[in-house]
């Protein structure tokens, strides 16, 4: 974002341009002073010092016969000097390879218009794309595309600390002994815990959500965008909905492995084979094209949310996807709330020495 | 108060508890004696219901550990060998959170927090970390959470392993006070002169098995003090 930021200020910025040899060619210097964002300067160094040293962006280097040669038709090499490595000098450079291929084909009219033949010549077909998209639907497609791998990732770590804080960090603390022998039930106990797992995945969605709503608005306001992205805010809150089953899966699937453990490490060893398994499934909707989907991959989660993601976000949702990703989420999160449950009452593995 | 017949624990084939006998009257300071391993932390996590007795029955303030946990956990106030304190809250929200957990009102929790300080010699650190405080301090806070709901028994498992000379005998002092208000104590430790101070009776446990008990006072009369009792046992001689 702030990258694209900067380009747009450079971009509708004065750029200096120095031409070795601007003298012989006065109209060649006005054709580049009249582009728009380019201004003609002198310099008295050599081209690469003054590129480096700021004092332009940019220097062009034409022959000495520039004009003798347009006019007898022969071929005139233009050297550019620029610093790739500056945003400045690359824009700069853009702009003047921009003139040049006007001017090129300028040239190239003129000499053709005087041998009477038709410019068109040189241009057999002409291809008009219509695009039957609506702006809604194209920027879907985009989000479509990044946004449902990178969510299930940030929710699976999102809880993750909370997890394993909340469940081998209090045999680490020693504290669990002491909470275990409250009036409180481990039912109530493992029920409280998980859902602060879930509260914190929440969270993290909620801000992420927000953080890309706000990032996305603001990049459809650039210019520099060739395609505007919107995130709505019905769109937004149906990806929270499936996501907080998610969240519930994952919080339920976190405890479960974490109780196991004896320390934070010993957990994070655990855990950290899940989340590649979670990373693969997330990007598994990569391989798959939600145009001619069967139901299969609804039923594999994590893979489902991503594919149902996606059919949101490109406005092609399916009530039956939807209910058997929903369906499999909970059966699977059901089944992790009860294993993480009887962890908690199975003292074995909750006093592992 | 409390009642532990025949039980028994047994972690795979290994046997950490063996067939022990105990009663504990109202108002009675018992001491569970023993080296490391002996089974005194088992035996007392069965009484607090952390642990589900292998065979056996345990009747704490007339309620079975089996079928009546939450009782018996309502009836109790289990410290733990260890501390086990959250760094990040202070002292007060330790207590008060353990307060809400054994289902007491925001009212009662804050007046029973204040007593409790007051006691303890607590009040100018309940609003320090508990990463801050000393190791004395640190117990100070484990036994205020512990008895927080004011239970008639209290199971203190090693109260003053750890902590220097000033805050052992705090501890041993409220030990102390408690019994004079009533309270029912299961007290396990290695140190003998320790119990001999505080306890009224003792049972002295090694590998599992009660190898004697009895009452302090009658016991040290015949074997001169207790580290003598426990010495013999263990070993199965008189001296």
């Amino acid at each position: 974002m702030l990258f694209s930021s900067t380009q747009e200020r450079i971009g509708e910025q004065t750029q200096y341009v120095a031409i070795i040899n601007y003298e012989v060619s006065e109209s060649f210097v006005q054709l580049i002073d009249n582009s728009g964002s380019l201004k003609v300067v002198n310099i008295n160094m050599p081209p690469d010092e003054s590129i480096r040293n700021g004092t332009v962006a940019v220097v062009l280097e034409i022959p000495k016969d520039f004009d003798q040669r347009i006019k007898n038709e022969q071929l005139v090499n233009i050297t550019i000097y620029y610093d790739a490595s500056s945003r400045t000098s690359t824009i700069a450079y853009s702009k003047i390879m921009q003139v040049l291929g006007m001017y090129r084909s300028d040239v190239v009219d003129n000499r053709l218009e005087s041998r009477e033949i038709d410019p068109k010549i040189l241009q057999p077909l002409r291809v008009f794309a219509e695009n039957v998209a609506t702006e809604d639907e194209v920027s879907g497609y985009m989000l479509s595309l990044i946004l449902p791998p990178l969510l299930a990732i940030i929710v699976a770590t999102g809880g993750m600390n909370a997890a394993i804080d909340l469940t081998v960090g209090e045999k680490e603390r020693h504290t669990l002994e002491a909470l275990l022998v409250t009036a409180t039930s481990r039912r109530d106990l493992i029920t409280g815990k998980f859902l602060a797992v879930v509260t914190t995945t929440l969270l993290s969605i909620a801000f992420i959500m927000l953080s890309l709503s706000g990032s996305v608005g603001y990049l459809s306001r650039l210019q520099i965008q060739q395609m505007e992205i919107y995130l709505t805010l019905q769109t937004s809150i149906i990806v929270f909905l499936i996501l907080t089953l998610m969240a519930i899966m994952i919080a339920a699937l976190g405890m479960a492995i974490a109780s196991f453990a004896k320390s934070f490490k010993e957990a994070n060893n655990y855990l950290t084979p899940m989340l590649f398994i979670i990373v693969i499934l997330s990007f598994g909707s990569y391989g798959i094209s939600i145009d001619d989907v069967g139901i299969i991959p609804f039923l594999i989660p994590i893979l489902n949310v991503t594919l149902v993601i996606q059919e949101v976000l490109v406005n092609n949702f399916n009530a039956i996807h939807m209910l058997v990703t929903i369906s499999s989420t909970l059966l699977v999160s059901m089944i992790m709330i009860i294993i993480a449950s009887w962890i908690f009452h199975k003292e074995s593995v909750l006093f592992r020495a | 108060m409390i009642i532990i017949q025949n039980l028994t624990k047994l972690f795979g084939k290994f046997k950490a508890v063996d067939s022990i006998n105990i009663e504990i009257n109202k108002g009675e300071i018992f001491g569970l004696l023993g080296l490391n391993g002996a089974g005194k932390t088992t035996t007392q996590r069965m009484v607090s219901t952390v642990f589900l007795p292998s065979k056996g029955d345990i009747i704490v303030n007339g309620n079975d550990v089996r079928t009546e946990p939450a009782k018996v956990r309502k009836s109790i106030g289990f410290l733990p060998t260890e501390v086990g304190l959250y760094d990040r809250l202070t002292a007060n929200e330790v207590v008060k959170y353990f307060g809400i957990l054994n289902d007491l009102d925001e009212q009662e929790i804050d007046e029973r927090i204040k007593k409790l300080f007051e006691k303890l010699a607590l009040t100018e650190y309940a609003n320090k970390r508990c990463s801050k405080l000393s190791r004395g301090n640190k117990q100070k806070v484990a036994i205020a959470r512990a008895i927080i709901h004011e239970p008639p028994v209290f199971i203190f498992d090693e109260p003053t392993s750890g902590l220097d000379v000033l805050s052992s005998r705090a501890v041993l002092d409220f030990t102390k006070q408690c019994k004079a208000e009533g309270k029912t104590i299961l007290y396990s430790s290695h140190l003998m002169n320790e119990a001999e101070e505080i306890c009224d009776r003792i049972g002295i446990i090694h590998n599992g098995k009660i190898l004697k008990t009895g009452n302090v006072k009658e016991l040290v009369k015949e074997y001169g003090k207790l580290e003598n009792v426990f010495i013999s046992s263990v070993r199965g001689e008189k001296s």
